[in-house]
């Protein structure tokens, strides 16, 4: 399965797991598979128009998913997906 | 320019290496550098860039050393509570490394400032920890082309890359378009943060400035660094142009200084 890496405060939609492996072919089932899992990740990344807030990443093997096919890119196994939201401190 | 004894001896350890050398720390002793905040990332970075005899160190911070800081502003010291922060850390570089001319500004870095500070320096640190500091520094570093070394902490983890801020190279609005709304993401004040975190970030962050100015190896350009000290792994992500970047895209929203998003309540630069 597909391995998805998640950065703070975002863990607190997967009950704390930094990460989590899902069954999806592609980035919009992976981010389906943990919201019905765990829910309260969509609430997190998504503003009200369904749209990723521009404070966070997603990325495949390394990659920005603005730089690949966004939301459609195909995911596999073993892959590594990052969701990451802008931090401050310091 | 010639060393004295005493400099050859107290940077024995970089002029014995090849890639440094006499003509490196040269470069290091001519190198002015802006420190943003004197918290949990500016202290270990001051600290390693005065000790490598970076000329000139700036830091600025508006904030006084509380008890709290302790845990992980290496900089500061129990005996400092109460001092303004920029002067705390001062007197400890002066202490440190008297080749270092050490300037501690305690005031709020903000856009009627920012230019003029940048002018005066050739890289800064970003070690801020909130975000409208952390974008006017980006925006003002953009407009300026200056270096921008910028690392950041929450809980466990950190990211940390660098903006050369040169030709086709991208910025932190490339990667972050636009700061959240208040209450989205949580500061380190309300999230907790574990405190050698900083120390690893901030090192990193010391450590591609003296890369830069001792013109060694590649630089944390254009990749950002994650780090999870409970997994304890590294990763990286690619950081590309973007050409809606609101900053430095094809059609730019952003074209003078503007502070954007939320300060957090008794946030320290």
């Amino acid at each position: 399965m597909p391995r998805v890496h998640l950065q703070a405060p975002l863990t607190q939609a997967t009950s704390g797991q930094s990460v989590v492996e899902v069954n999806g072919a592609t980035v919009t089932e992976l981010i389906e598979a943990i919201e019905t899992r765990f829910g309260g990740l969509r609430k997190m990344i998504y503003n009200e128009r369904g749209q990723l807030h521009r404070h966070i990443i997603i990325s495949v093997n390394g990659e920005d998913i603005r730089f690949l096919e966004d939301h459609d890119t195909a995911v596999r196994d073993g892959d590594e997906i990052s969701i990451l939201p802008v931090i401050a401190g310091g | 320019m010639r060393f004295t004894d005493e400099q050859m001896e107290r940077y024995s350890r970089h002029i014995i290496l090849p890639e440094i050398g006499g003509r490196g720390q040269e470069r290091l002793l001519a190198a002015r550098v802006l420190i943003v905040g004197a918290g949990g990332l500016g202290s270990p970075a001051a600290l390693y860039l005065a000790a490598a005899g970076i000329g000139s160190l700036t830091i600025i911070d508006f904030d006084d050393v509380q008890i709290d800081n302790l845990q992980r502003q290496i900089a500061h010291a129990t005996s400092s509570v109460g001092k303004p922060k920029a002067i705390s850390v001062r007197d400890r570089l002066s202490d440190l490394n008297p080749d270092v001319q050490v300037k501690g500004i305690t005031a709020r870095l903000a856009r009627d400032n920012i230019l003029d500070l940048l002018a005066e320096h050739d890289a800064v640190v970003d070690g801020s920890d909130n975000f409208p500091t952390r974008y006017l520094v980006n925006d003002a570093c953009q407009m300026t082309k200056t270096p921008l070394f910028t690392g950041a902490v929450l809980r466990f983890e950190g990211q940390v890359t660098t903006f050369k801020m040169q030709g086709e190279g991208p910025c932190y609005r490339c990667l972050f378009p636009e700061p959240p709304a208040a209450g989205l993401i949580p500061s380190c004040q309300e999230a907790g943060i574990l405190g050698s975190v900083v120390g690893m970030i901030g090192t990193i962050q010391a450590t591609e400035v003296l890369k830069h100015f001792a013109e060694i190896g590649e630089s944390l350009e254009g990749t950002l660094m994650l780090f999870d000290a409970v997994s304890m792994e590294f990763r990286r992500i690619t950081v590309r142009k973007t050409p809606d970047c609101p900053l430095c895209g094809v059609n730019p929203r952003i074209t003078e200084l503007v502070e954007e998003g939320q300060f957090c309540e008794d946030s320290p630069q």
